[in-house]
């Protein structure tokens, strides 16, 4: 453990330690051996918690100590550094000129709070000679601490700090809605702390939402206010359980003032949802937005969402064909009608040959979906799998799992609400697949109940109002077919329908569960499956009918919205800003025989 | 097909001794033993007149919440051996016609397997579900499915009426974009889908028998094949229930005199009350004769059926107001038919213009259909001022029956029986100023009403319907 510091010469112990929040730093109190040489210039320290260590000039102060003035000196000692929670102290060494002291914790260590840590160190180094360290201890040792108050509104001149909202973003950050007013620019610092972490609150990097009902209710009391006084913040590495969340505002006057954070709210995709419901964003502020605030917190609640694998039942209705060319996977929410509606249409179009497995996504239309099922296999007499997930989880998991479960050599990820136009769509799509080894995702025209074009093949385009980001279009949407029904590369497939190897569909790791609720993950995995050398194209001689649901309007669209813009910036760090670029695997998938 | 009318067909009828005939499973959304819709009426003279022919004849009808259940059972067989009823065990959907009842596929399947009909002629798809055909189609491959159209359901949601949803105009076509507009509910693909799920499993029939070539039309407008298309009349209603039908059937056929209205007293309505104004008629002697005495008495005009809002109730009562302003008093209307089941809404309306009406209306209130020729003999002409489409009103072929001319909305099935000036008149539907030019001109000029009687012929008997019907069935087993 020591062996990359100096020879230790010397030893000292300490008796008790504590976090300080409000000076940013350890505090911690002991002995050390006659060797020391008490001057100013700062000794670097490495405290051994655990399995961290804290290192950084020290503050070190001797004072005069009855109990070891045989042996040595009492010592006050401040490293500045973070919480890191770890437990257990090993070893505090000091160096400094290349002699290293090490000072052991005693037995018991008292661990103190704060407020017991700050008063006994204030005291002992009252007891100290003056010197300009002792000096610079006191003033740290003099600020404020939070003791469970609110002191913001003491603060003079007046800032206004309001939380709407905070939401856990796990492990430990925490995304923040609320507004704030700084009318005499006197906010120095803020920081968010919790249990001894901290993190710095950076105005520069909020996302402004507008607020004009603050900007009215303060504008006869201050001038100057921008009705864009409403934010999101994020912060990381905050957040501790069961402990109390509170900003520290520093002004230039050298004020402090605390605010308590009420409520942490936990993560889900309501949370999601709510979040993103007030903001309209637009060109580069939108990736400043997402890069900052809304990327990492999204990421974070999305990932802690689907942290364990979902548990889901099936049920097999019918007799399964053996060994079935191609399997087909759709996911249900909501409409399980589509259901019925499709296989009573896939009856009249699909041969035996084929497995079907719905995917219910909506737990709560679970026995209701079940009955349907039933009637289905009575009504229809094609044979499907129904299998029930435990918990809503959204477009890419629901498919994952019927990947998992697909016994066909092909997939085809339908939605739920494509409907067959040609009974033979997916014989022609796998005629396709088998017939062209370069082939690795294979789509379908797609047309609108007007017989127009829903979808023949997508391409990319470079949209400036959405920061440059690259999104995949439609080309030929809402026109009519061209005669064309021959076989054309496309950049990418709707996942609307989508057919691909099943090996190749699991080499790269099925749909991208980082793509929240459902858009990009299927271009997404087009460009896995191009990156791993393979090439998508569109069948046109295989048709079905989309019935594409048009977007809503109100507060639901703009969550929809900016739910497609944080998948849209997954996509660019993947494959266009290659921040978080996709790293193929290793062994190429294996075409089916 | 279509233009296999029934008199063409007639040219065809054999003799039923050498007719060989087929066997027939008859089905109905309803059994007739439990509900007296026009459906059922069909069904189930069609299933007496099969078997009183020799037919090997069998009907299925669906339960009532009143039907004894048998736990577990789907089918049962209260009323004898050859008539079966299908309890539905799960909410149809009424939208698409889905029966979701999963165990009853299999069960018609296996009753067609066993009874191995060469025909299953199904007098409607609600409640069985559209899916009732595949499931015929896997059973007993050999039969051929023949569906009866009652109505535009199929076509349209609004109970299909054709007829929008808030303002009640009149619809001419299906569109998923009018429907939806009508549907807000829905989103057109749902029209989208819902056709599309009605025409896959339409796809196991053989044959739609339409009662009006205005139906079928409109149904070949929606999708239906022509060739699969056939207009016939649906079956006569029974006339068991009245003593006089069976002479009266004899004696409308060969032409004799007829007989003598009954004596019935007016039947008062079941509600809601109202007072005043109104006025029962009392029993009259000697009323029915062939001719109008008219210097005697006025004119007396039918309605016959549901005082609704879509049989042109409030049209008529407007006409009736306008000719007492024209101060033409020698004709009065008779209105036989309740409004009880109406909104209430319409009820008042209903209510009020009864009892601001002149004497030249009679509110006689609901009827028991087994009187119904008893009471036509009772008035010299028939109104029928529906503002819907309607399909063929089966009053029409009653009125024939008692020899009584039709004065009828000029569009739709009902338009289409009534040739104007010859069996009846025809007026501007919707328009009660229309209307009542017709009425003053029946009351007003000689001859007219004498004419218009004179051209009534009366329809077919069930023994001859029967043969038509039997005629189709050999064309589509052809």
């Amino acid at each position: 453990m020591s062996g990359m510091f100096p020879a230790v010469t010397s030893q000292g112990c300490v008796d008790f330690l504590c976090y300080a929040p409000s000076l940013d730093g350890w505090l911690a109190g002991g002995w050390i051996d006659l060797g020391w040489d008490d001057q100013d210039e700062a000794p670097h320290c490495a405290l051994e918690l655990g399995e961290k260590t804290i290192s950084g000039d020290a503050v070190v102060i001797t004072f005069p100590r009855a109990d070891v003035r045989k042996i040595g000196y009492g010592l006050i000692l401040f490293v500045p550094g973070e919480n890191t929670r770890a437990e257990g102290l090993q070893d505090v060494i000091l160096t400094r000129h290349g002699q290293s002291f090490r000072l052991t914790p005693s037995e018991p260590l008292d661990h103190l709070t704060e407020a017991d840590g700050v008063a006994r160190t204030k005291a002992l180094v009252s007891t100290a000679m003056r010197s300009s360290r002792r000096a610079h201890l006191l003033r740290l040792l003099s600020r404020p601490a939070f003791a469970g108050h609110d002191t913001l509104d003491q603060l003079q001149p007046p800032v206004f700090l309001e939380l709407d909202s905070a939401s856990l973003c796990p492990p430990d950050g925490l995304l923040l809605r609320g507004w704030m007013l700084d009318p005499f620019k006197s906010v120095e610092s803020i920081r968010l702390r919790c249990a001894g972490n901290s993190a710095v609150i950076d105005p520069d990097h909020f996302v402004p939402i507008a607020r004009p009902d603050v900007r009215e209710g303060f504008s006869k009391q201050f001038g100057g206010l921008s009705d864009l006084c409403g934010f999101l913040a994020y912060a990381a590495g905050v957040y501790q359980a069961g402990e109390i969340v509170y900003f520290e505002v520093r002004t230039v006057n050298g004020d402090i003032g605390f605010k308590r954070v009420q409520q942490v709210r936990s993560p889900g995709i309501d949370t999601i949802k709510d979040t993103l419901g007030h903001l309209e964003l637009r060109y580069e502020a939108m990736e400043r937005a997402y890069d900052h605030v809304l990327g990492p917190a999204v990421k974070a609640m999305n990932a802690f969402r689907l942290q364990k694998p979902v548990g889901y039942r099936e049920m097999s209705l019918g007799v399964q064909p053996e060994a079935p060319r191609c399997t087909i996977i759709v996911p249900l929410y909501g409409r399980i009608d589509f259901m019925e509606l499709q296989l009573a249409f896939f009856s009249r179009t699909l041969g035996r040959q084929y497995e079907i497995i719905y995917v219910l996504d909506d737990p709560n239309l679970e026995r209701a979906t079940e009955a349907l099922a039933t009637s289905c296999l009575a009504r229809f007499r094609l044979p499907f799998r129904l299998v029930v997930l435990d918990a809503n989880v959204g477009y890419a998991p629901a498919n994952n799992v019927g990947l998992t479960l697909a016994r066909g050599e092909y997939v085809c990820f339908l939605n739920s609400d494509v409907f067959p136009k040609t009974p033979d769509w997916l014989d022609h799509m796998v005629e396709t697949a088998d017939a062209r080894p370069d082939v690795g995702v294979v789509g379908a025209l797609l047309v609108f109940e007007d017989e127009t074009v829903q979808h023949e093949g997508c391409s990319y385009e470079i949209l400036p109002e959405f920061a440059g980001w690259t999104f995949s279009l439609h080309p030929r949407k809402g026109r009519f077919p061209s005669d064309d029904d021959g076989i054309a590369p496309a950049d990418a497939i709707t996942g609307a329908c989508l057919m691909m190897p099943t090996s190749l569909a699991r080499a790269v790791g099925g749909l991208d569960e980082g793509y929240v609720i459902g858009d990009f993950e299927d271009v997404d995995l087009c460009r896995k499956a191009q990156a791993m050398g393979k090439q998508c194209v569109v069948d046109r001689r295989a048709r079905l009918y989309h019935l594409e649901r048009q977007s809503q309007g109100g507060q639901q669209s703009f969550w929809r919205l900016n739910l497609t813009l944080y998948n849209a910036w997954r996509f660019q760090n993947r494959w266009t800003r290659g921040t978080d670029p996709w790293i193929a695997p290793a062994e190429t998938a294996d075409r089916p025989a | 097909m279509i233009g296999t009318t029934a008199d063409t067909l007639m040219s065809a009828v054999q003799a039923d001794g050498e007719r060989r005939l087929p066997s027939v499973l008859v089905m109905t959304h309803s059994h007739p033993k439990l509900t007296r819709g026009g459906a059922e009426i069909s069904a189930n003279t069609l299933f007496r007149e099969l078997k009183a022919r020799g037919a090997k004849a069998w009907l299925l009808g669906c339960s009532s919440p009143k039907s004894e259940v048998r736990l577990g059972a789907t089918l049962t067989q209260p009323y004898g051996p050859d008539d079966y009823v299908y309890h539905p065990n799960a909410p149809f959907d009424y939208f698409k016609f889905a029966n979701p009842d999963p165990k009853f596929p299999d069960e018609l399947a296996e009753l067609v397997a066993e009874l191995k009909p060469d025909i299953v002629h199904s007098h409607h798809f609600v409640r069985f579900g559209v899916e009732m055909f595949s499931a015929i189609r896997r059973g007993w491959p050999q039969a051929k499915i023949v569906l009866s159209l009652h109505e535009y359901l199929a076509i349209c949601n609004h109970h299909g009426q054709m007829m929008k949803t808030v303002t009640y105009r009149l619809c001419e076509k299906e569109s998923y974009s009018a429907c939806a507009a009508c549907f807000p509910q829905h989103g057109e693909r749902d029209f989208f889908l819902r056709k599309r799920y009605l025409q896959m499993f339409f796809e196991d029939v053989d044959l739609f028998i339409s009662p009006s070539r205005f139906l079928a039309e409109r149904f070949m407008a929606w999708g239906l094949p022509e060739e699969k298309l056939a207009v016939l009349e649906n079956m006569p209603p029974e006339r068991s229930g009245s003593p006089f039908a069976a002479e009266w059937d004899r004696r409308a056929m060969s032409g004799a005199p007829q007989a003598e209205a009954p004596q019935t007293p007016p039947k008062p309505v079941a509600m809601p009350m109202f007072s005043g104004g109104t006025r029962f008629v009392a029993a009259e002697t000697g009323a029915g004769s062939k001719k109008r005495p008219s210097a005697v008495r006025p004119l007396k005009i039918g309605f016959f059926g549901q005082m609704s809002p879509l049989k042109g109730i409030t049209v008529l009562m407007d006409a009736a107001r306008r000719l007492k302003a024209q101060k033409i008093d020698n004709l009065v209307i008779e209105i036989y038919g309740d409004y009880s089941s109406q909104p209430l809404e319409f009820q008042k309306v209903v209510t009020e213009a009864l009892e601001e009406a002149g004497e030249n209306v009679v509110f006689h209130g609901a009827y028991d259909n087994s009187q119904v020729n008893a009471l036509m003999q009772r008035i010299d002409a028939m109104v029928i001022p529906s503002t819907w489409w309607e399909n063929s009103p089966v009053v029409i072929q009653e009125a024939f029956t008692n020899g009584k001319p039709v004065i009828c909305s000029n569009i739709g099935g009902m338009a289409e029986k009534i040739v104007h000036g010859v069996n009846g008149l025809q007026f501007e539907v919707s328009r009660p100023a229309s209307l009542a030019e017709m009425l003053a001109d029946l009351a007003t000029k000689p001859g007219l009403l004498e004419t218009l009687a004179a051209g009534v012929r009366p329809p077919p008997t069930a023994a001859e319907m029967l043969n038509r019907h039997l005629d189709l069935y050999d064309a589509v087993i052809a």
